[in-house]
């Protein structure tokens, strides 16, 4: 199991089994880490697709930012998003969904991690858990296509091309 | 984009009843996403049965697709869409103002 499986894993786990003395901390960190998870898988499977040493692809996983990666997520979401390919690929419903869910998992995120006010519910904790789930089937089932490998270079490199 | 903004509560019945009895009522409100980008927030209220874990994912997806698409249809296509889902018996429990 590599660590964004186990993050999935352990979101369920946070959600699911927690005193509940500690509900509201748990709730919050098994949203903000169903977001990494997703996070991980994507820029792991970036990483894995470049065929450097192993420090060089630990070098690109942290080049990638958070906000480019939801910007170009957007693009996809909206039908706006430009393939590098003179031909335009369509996007597969697939990793329409993985995108979709980048953006909503990494607002979620934020709310969990620095929105003290909020109150979440098992229901509110749970949604975002079974959306990153469901986007882990789809970037198992679609991964292997074109778009989904410029996808993962546009998260890298951000949404525009010259 | 004040006329469309002035769309959004067709859209929030035509999907209550597109996706009723599993969503019984959504509530909106406007403003900005954490990353200062536009945003449209909806709460979607769900029944008990739409909310068990082994339902909750394939109804929140197809609502949340849907209102996001139907923002978009409305030439908002600078506001992202979000929605969270909450359940009935949990709603009642908390009786917050906000999902009324």
């Amino acid at each position: 199991m590599g660590i964004a499986e186990e993050l999935l894993a352990l979101a369920g786990h946070l959600a699911t089994s927690h005193s509940p003395t500690f509900e509201q901390a748990a709730f919050r960190r098994s949203v903000s880490t169903a977001y990494y998870a997703l996070f991980h898988l994507l820029v792991g499977e970036a990483a894995q697709r470049w065929n450097g040493s192993a420090e060089a692809q630990l070098g690109l996983e942290r080049a990638f930012k958070h906000n480019n990666m939801k910007e170009v997520s957007v693009a996809v979401s909206k039908g706006s998003w430009k393939t590098w390919s003179a031909e335009q690929k369509s996007v597969p419903r697939e990793l329409l969904n993985v995108a979709d869910a980048f953006i909503d998992l990494q607002e979620a995120r934020h709310l969990a991690d620095y929105d003290n006010t909020k109150i979440w519910t098992f229901t509110e904790a749970d949604a975002p858990l079974t959306q990153a789930r469901t986007a882990f089937e789809n970037w198992r089932t679609v991964q292997t296509n074109p778009a989904p490998h410029e996808f993962l270079l546009a998260l890298l490199i951000g949404k525009k091309r010259e | 984009m004040i006329a469309q903004l002035n769309d959004i509560p067709k859209i929030v019945k035509a999907a209550e009843e597109k996706f009723a009895p599993d969503v019984i009522r959504i509530r909106y409100h406007t403003g900005f996403d954490w990353s200062g980008d536009p945003a449209i927030f909806f709460r979607v209220l769900l029944s008990d049965t739409a909310s068990r874990p082994e339902n909750l994912g394939h109804v929140a997806d197809r609502v949340r697709r849907e209102l996001r698409d139907e923002v978009l249809r409305l030439g908002e296509s600078e506001r992202l869409a979000y929605s969270t889902f909450r359940s009935k018996s949990e709603q009642d429990k908390l009786k917050d103002p906000q999902w009324e």
